[in-house]
């Protein structure tokens, strides 16, 4: 229980340090979940367009060379 | 005159005026350019050709080194082809150059921003443009809106109204905050709450004791009890408070020349002359002493009023890098070298624009080194003093007692009352110009294009100043604190209680600005200055270190983009001789507290493993 506390303090601590370097501190609630979703989904793409692109693509080079 | 200076190469002459191929060399020095340049010179440096005339044998002409700027090096020839050669400076001599005054005068730190954060402001800007035009299409702004005015284009929608509604707008409760007490040491803040980001707030009906370190109270004369407090309220029941006047017209009291000729003494020059208004004072005064024609070079960092009243005098206006006497010495040469944009006529005058203290970097200008250079180059130097008088200097009486030079040296004295006086308003201070001209070009064209110098300066201003001639004269209890005061300081009341306060802000000073480099946070500007910027580069960090404070009952100001460059939001500290050690430590206390958690440690140099030392009394100095 102690530990989930800490690990909870610990994530809570940082996800605050984020919004400040994000600039999401002073935004409304929405707008904070607007740019959450929105870096998330971009993150979620850019992983897809790696997995599903890129790698076959060098494996292909790597595999022919 | 030496050899035949219009036999020319004609490939010389385009290299002069194609624009400046030496541009951006620092350090070149202009050499067989000479040649050309007696056409493009500026009136005022012809004296100064005849000093320091030297011949120098360059491809077969012998040419008069006219605009040669360096004297700790010698004149070299090129000994292959006719072109101009530019020299570095070699490291030798940018050793040997000599400055006059202790360098610890001049030790100041502009550290570089750490690469990440700099990427992370501007993404961070861009999220809260992005935020904002989204903000604006889906919701109206919560403000008022002209009415009939139906297919007129909008009076005032620009960049400025965005920025201010969905950036500053929402860290709105951290600035123009109301309070309810004189600001002095500490102050009271009227609490106010906002339940819609920041478009109003309601008052919650309580307040808040904090210290204050967002006043500009550098010795603490922001009181509402002691001497200064009872005679202008003895002087506002005598005068009353107003004269509802100009001082061209029935306004002069006989309390404004008292005051005039209290600034002269307290400044140590000549003549001054007093406005009600700081700001006016700079917008209205600069408009006629320089018109178009003339140059003015200014510092990046100068105050808006400055700027303003530059930009109104039609004046060509150069900018040099921020404190920056090597740039401003190119600046000169190469406008010198040019003459005037278009003609190439030599220009009416040159004006160098500086300020004392920086109010938003807390740099203190190298004044020695630019009078060296206003004097090889015949400018005049404008000094606005707004934040150093009174502020710095063994006696405070400002950048002149600081570096100690004599105050007569400058040409234009500027500086407010609102600021170490506790009071409001502004003055020019100033010497005979005229006997300076005088003697020196009797000759020259430049006698006649700076006539309005012929007059003393500031009977001259009297005269042409619009401030002087159309604004209300300074109000009489007003005035009554600038002298109070200001005699305390000179201390002509008989006390030393103006010593201990300068004595007092030195200390805070100093102590302030090593704990905060031992903390590990970014400052700015010179050791010396009463201002501390302490940078946060994030809006988010202004907001949240300015809410953080206020809880721990400490009153900051931030300071954040269109004031400063986007790049560097900071937090200002203005310290006051008001503030004890005791006061001064609480709140070191919880600035280390918070740069930790919210993360403002970004400086990378080294620090002071040694506590640091609140002086005492004899170790100051
Ligand atoms: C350098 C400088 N000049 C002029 C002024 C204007 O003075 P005032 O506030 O008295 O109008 C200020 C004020 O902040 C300033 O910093």
């Amino acid at each position: 229980m102690k530990l989930l506390e800490k690990v909870l303090s610990f994530l809570q601590y940082w996800y605050f340090r984020y919004t400040l370097v994000t600039e999401l501190y002073m935004v409304e609630k929405w707008e904070r979940h607007f740019i959450n979703i929105f870096l998330v989904s971009l993150f979620c793409l850019l992983f897809y367009f790696n997995h599903k692109i890129l790698l076959p693509a060098t494996s292909l080079v790597l595999s022919a060379g | 005159m030496v050899g035949d200076w219009r036999r020319r190469p004609v490939g010389r002459e385009r290299q002069v005026e194609s624009q400046v191929p030496w541009s951006g060399t620092i350090g070149t020095r202009i050499e067989a350019m000479a040649t050309t340049s007696r056409r493009t010179c500026v009136g005022t440096t012809l004296t100064e050709i005849s000093e320091t005339e030297q011949r120098i044998q360059a491809n077969g002409i012998t040419s008069r080194l006219g605009c040669r700027v360096n004297n700790n090096g010698y004149a070299k020839a090129h000994p292959a082809n006719g072109h101009p050669r530019f020299i570095r400076e070699s490291k030798d001599e940018k050793e040997n150059r000599t400055y006059p005054i202790k360098l610890s005068k001049y030790n100041e730190s502009f550290e570089k921003v750490p690469f990440i954060t700099a990427a992370l402001t501007h993404f961070g800007f861009y999220i809260l443009m992005f935020l904002g035009f989204i903000n604006q299409l889906l919701f109206t702004p919560n403000v008022a809106k002209e009415r009939k005015r139906k297919g007129y284009a909008p009076l005032y929608e620009n960049f400025e109204q965005f920025y201010l509604r969905y950036v500053y707008r929402r860290v709105r409760d951290c600035w123009n905050r109301p309070i309810c007490s004189v600001p002095g040491a500490t102050v009271v803040l009227k609490d106010r709450t906002t339940n819609d980001y920041g478009w109003t707030f309601e008052f919650t009906g309580t307040e808040t004791k904090c210290i204050n370190l967002g006043s500009y109270n550098y010795l603490g004369f922001a009181e509402s009890t002691g001497p200064c407090a009872e005679e202008s309220i003895r002087t506002l029941k005598k005068f009353g408070c107003s004269s509802c006047s100009s001082r061209l017209e029935l306004g002069s009291m006989p309390i404004h020349n008292e005051l005039e000729q209290l600034t002269a003494r307290f400044l140590g020059v000549e003549d001054a002359i007093v406005f009600g208004m700081g700001f006016a004072t700079n917008t209205l005064n600069l408009p006629s002493l320089v018109s178009a024609g003339s140059l003015v070079l200014s510092d990046e960092k100068n105050h808006a009023s400055v700027i303003l009243g530059l930009r109104l005098s039609g004046a060509i206006i150069r900018v040099f890098k921020h404190n920056n006497v090597k740039h401003l010495e190119d600046c000169l040469k190469k406008a010198i070298l040019l003459g005037q944009q278009n003609t190439g006529e030599p220009w009416k005058k040159i004006i160098i624009v500086v300020e004392g203290i920086y109010s938003m970097e807390g740099s203190i200008v190298h004044l020695p080194e630019i009078l060296k250079l206003k004097k090889k180059y015949k400018a005049y130097l404008y000094l606005d003093e707004a934040h150093s008088t009174g502020a710095i200097g063994k006696r405070g009486r400002g950048i002149c007692d600081y570096y100690d030079v004599d105050p007569r040296e400058v040409d234009i004295l500027m500086g407010t009352f609102t600021k170490s006086f506790g009071s409001a308003g502004g003055y020019i201070a100033g010497t005979k110009v005229a006997n300076i001209l005088r003697n020196k070009h009797k000759n020259t064209a430049v006698h006649l294009f700076n006539s309005a110098f012929l007059q003393t300066l500031i009977n001259y201003l009297r005269v042409h100043s619009h401030a002087h001639s159309y604004a209300m004269s300074m109000s009489p209890p007003i005035a009554q604190q600038i002298i109070t005061s200001m005699k305390i300081i000179a201390g002509e009341d008989g006390t030393d209680a103006g010593k201990k306060r300068t004595k007092q802000l030195a200390r805070n000073t100093r102590y302030f600005r090593r704990k905060l480099n031992q903390i590990g946070v970014i400052t700015y500007g010179n050791e010396n200055s009463p201002v501390v910027p302490m940078l946060v580069y994030l809006f988010s960090k202004i907001g949240s270190v300015v809410r953080t404070l206020t809880t721990r009952n400490i009153a900051t100001v931030g300071v954040g983009f269109p004031a400063t460059p986007l790049m560097e939001g900071r937090i200002r500290f203005c310290l006051s001789a008001a503030h004890t050690k005791e006061q001064l430590d609480y709140v070191l206390k919880n600035i280390e507290d918070i740069s930790g958690t919210l993360g403002l440690k970004y400086s990378n140099k080294p620090r002071d493993p040694n506590p640091i030392e609140y002086y005492s009394d004899s170790e100051t100095e």
